[in-house]
């Protein structure tokens, strides 16, 4: 089975459906952050677009938590040894970290009419984090090591 | 001068060069294009479902359009300037490329689909239409480096 993930169109296909779900779950987030930072979005705070795009961001995160294994397992090899990879996991537990304590205690509180004084920074950190975390997946095509066959 | 002499000149360009051979010239401009889809698609998908009328239900879903309307053209801007870099660097391949033409048919609908929106009552069909020409193009995208 992980040879015909590897070897058959179903690679791409996946891969296309985990781009996918990085575009649900991180453009949805970002769009939490640019509301938290001022820019757009004026008419709700960032409680209510965050709650209005929440089944859509864990919509996003289940499908790349779906694929991104599938991907891994169908190439053991290769993964482990591309330093882009290794990178990307790392940011992604920071990125997955901070979102579920900082980012989600700032966002609740934003509902108060001026907003947390650290809701800028936080999403500034957030936005730099996913955006690291989506970089990182790219850059995974140009650093293989051992090059898949 | 034919299309493919064309894309054999913009692929020879100085700013070609420079992404197709440089070590870090095609991840950088690969990693921004990337990065610009996830918002561009943040921002389509804010304005299609709200006019789905599946988040922010309300009397006003045109209002979502114009809530990020000005992040939805820097996200374009910034996919399209990518775009057309990766293009650069390797003109005579895309064009050559199935997946690539695939990609910019379902953009051509895309914008189309866009302009019979904005004259039309039927702003729920148009939305779910852009949705799915989107997942096209993701699609599409991969597709490039097969076929």
């Amino acid at each position: 089975m992980a040879d015909f993930i590897r070897q058959s169109l179903w690679f791409p296909v996946i891969q296309s459906v985990h781009m996918i779900g990085l575009t649900l779950l991180v453009g949805t987030v970002s769009l939490v952050d640019f509301r938290l930072l001022g820019i757009g979005m004026r008419r709700h705070t960032a409680a209510e677009v965050a709650s209005a795009l929440a089944a859509w961001t864990w919509a996003g995160l289940l499908t790349v938590a779906v694929t991104g294994p599938l991907m891994f397992w169908s190439d053991l090899t290769r993964y482990p040894h591309n330093p882009a990879f290794l990178a990307k996991m790392v940011l992604l537990a920071m990125a997955l970290a901070g979102h579920l304590t900082l980012h989600r205690r700032v966002v609740a509180e934003s509902s108060r009419k001026d907003g947390p004084a650290g809701g800028r920074l936080a999403a500034a950190l957030s936005l730099v984090l996913w955006s690291s975390v989506v970089v990182a997946a790219r850059l995974i095509a140009d650093f293989d090591v051992i090059r898949p066959d | 001068m034919s299309i493919p002499e064309l894309c054999d000149r913009i692929q020879d360009a100085w700013i070609s060069q420079v992404i197709s051979t440089t070590t870090w010239g095609y991840p950088i401009v690969g990693a921004l294009h990337v990065l610009a889809m996830a918002v561009c698609g943040g921002t389509v998908l804010y304005t299609d479902l709200s006019a789905l009328g599946i988040v922010f239900r309300g009397p006003d879903a045109g209002a979502a359009a114009r809530d990020v309307r000005g992040l939805k053209a820097a996200g374009l801007v910034m996919v399209l300037g990518t775009g057309a870099l990766l293009f650069a660097s390797g003109a005579v391949y895309y064009y050559g490329s199935v997946g690539f033409r695939v990609k910019m048919a379902l953009l051509a609908l895309i914008l189309l689909n866009a302009i019979a929106d904005s004259r039309s009552r039927y702003a729920r069909l148009h939305a779910g239409i852009s949705l799915a020409l989107w997942a096209g193009v993701v699609f599409a995208s991969r597709a490039i480096a097969f076929f």
